[in-house]
């Protein structure tokens, strides 16, 4: 028998919103040393303990992380509850895949991993890469082109086969 | 009167206590100073649950506190809103 107390453990005060430190907490409230499966660890651990004072100290220990938990799901809670559909879709999985990195879209290019085609017709590299021909000719066969990866946060920049499919983009000096 | 952000913090303060003395006596159930501390903690928790309970609503359900008329369990803020 569990009960529930209707306070928090500890308070949380939270005023402004940031998806980016959500997502960090998220590895404490559902990753693989999260506080749930700490509780559920003590609590499962108990029953095989070998006196009453180690069988009651899972019991209590096990009880307790569950007020962790709700700490860590209250920060998360009002770090987002502020935030649009449209801020939450743009910094999960929708269009890049995970971790992103480096993401926070300072340039305003708003690039999009669209993949890339290769010779054969094939196409690749789906949320994980996005491939942008430049103006630049590199021979007879070859173009050059820039590139982001959803794990690098530098922007590359590499030559292929004219016959390679990247995306194109209208840009301008300002 | 206290508030009831005061309150609640008077309460929290008093439950760490008894769980840090709660897990101790786990391990040490026969130290008598750690066992009156933790009655003692808890006689006070009692009666400043007991006059938050009066004032605001409930803290726990299924049979372990009486409510006001109507139900007050169910009074908002939840604990995740209002952060205490």
């Amino acid at each position: 028998m569990w009960i529930y107390e209707k306070k928090l453990q500890y308070p949380v005060k939270i005023k402004t919103k940031d998806i980016q430190m959500a997502k960090y907490l998220s590895a404490q409230y559902g990753g693989p040393d999260e506080e749930l499966s700490a509780a559920v660890r003590y609590l499962n651990q108990r029953y095989t303990m070998p006196s009453g004072s180690t069988k009651g100290l899972l019991t209590d220990i096990g009880t307790e992380e569950l007020a962790h938990v709700e700490i860590i799901a209250t920060m998360i809670y009002q770090l987002l509850k502020d935030d649009t559909i449209d801020e939450l879709k743009e910094a999960g999985l929708d269009h890049w895949q995970s971790p992103n990195t480096g993401a926070n879209n300072e340039s305003g290019f708003t690039a999009l991993p669209g993949g890339y085609r290769v010779s054969n017709g094939y196409f690749y590299g789906l949320g994980y890469d996005g491939g942008w021909w430049s103006a630049t000719d590199g021979g007879a066969d070859e173009a050059w082109y820039r590139s982001l990866g959803e794990s690098k946060s530098d922007v590359g920049r590499f030559g292929n086969y004219k016959s390679f499919g990247f995306s194109v983009r209208c840009v301008r000096n300002n | 009167m206290k508030d009831r952000k005061k309150l609640l913090d008077e309460i929290r303060q008093l439950e760490f206590a008894t769980v840090d003395l709660n897990l101790y006596l786990d391990n040490f159930p026969d130290n008598k100073k750690a066992l009156s501390d933790y009655n003692m903690f808890t006689n006070q928790l009692m009666c400043l649950k007991s006059e938050y309970e009066d004032k605001f609503g409930i803290l726990t359900n299924f049979g372990y506190s009486e409510s006001q008329f109507p139900w007050t369990w169910i009074n908002e803020p939840w604990p995740w809103e209002s952060g205490e």
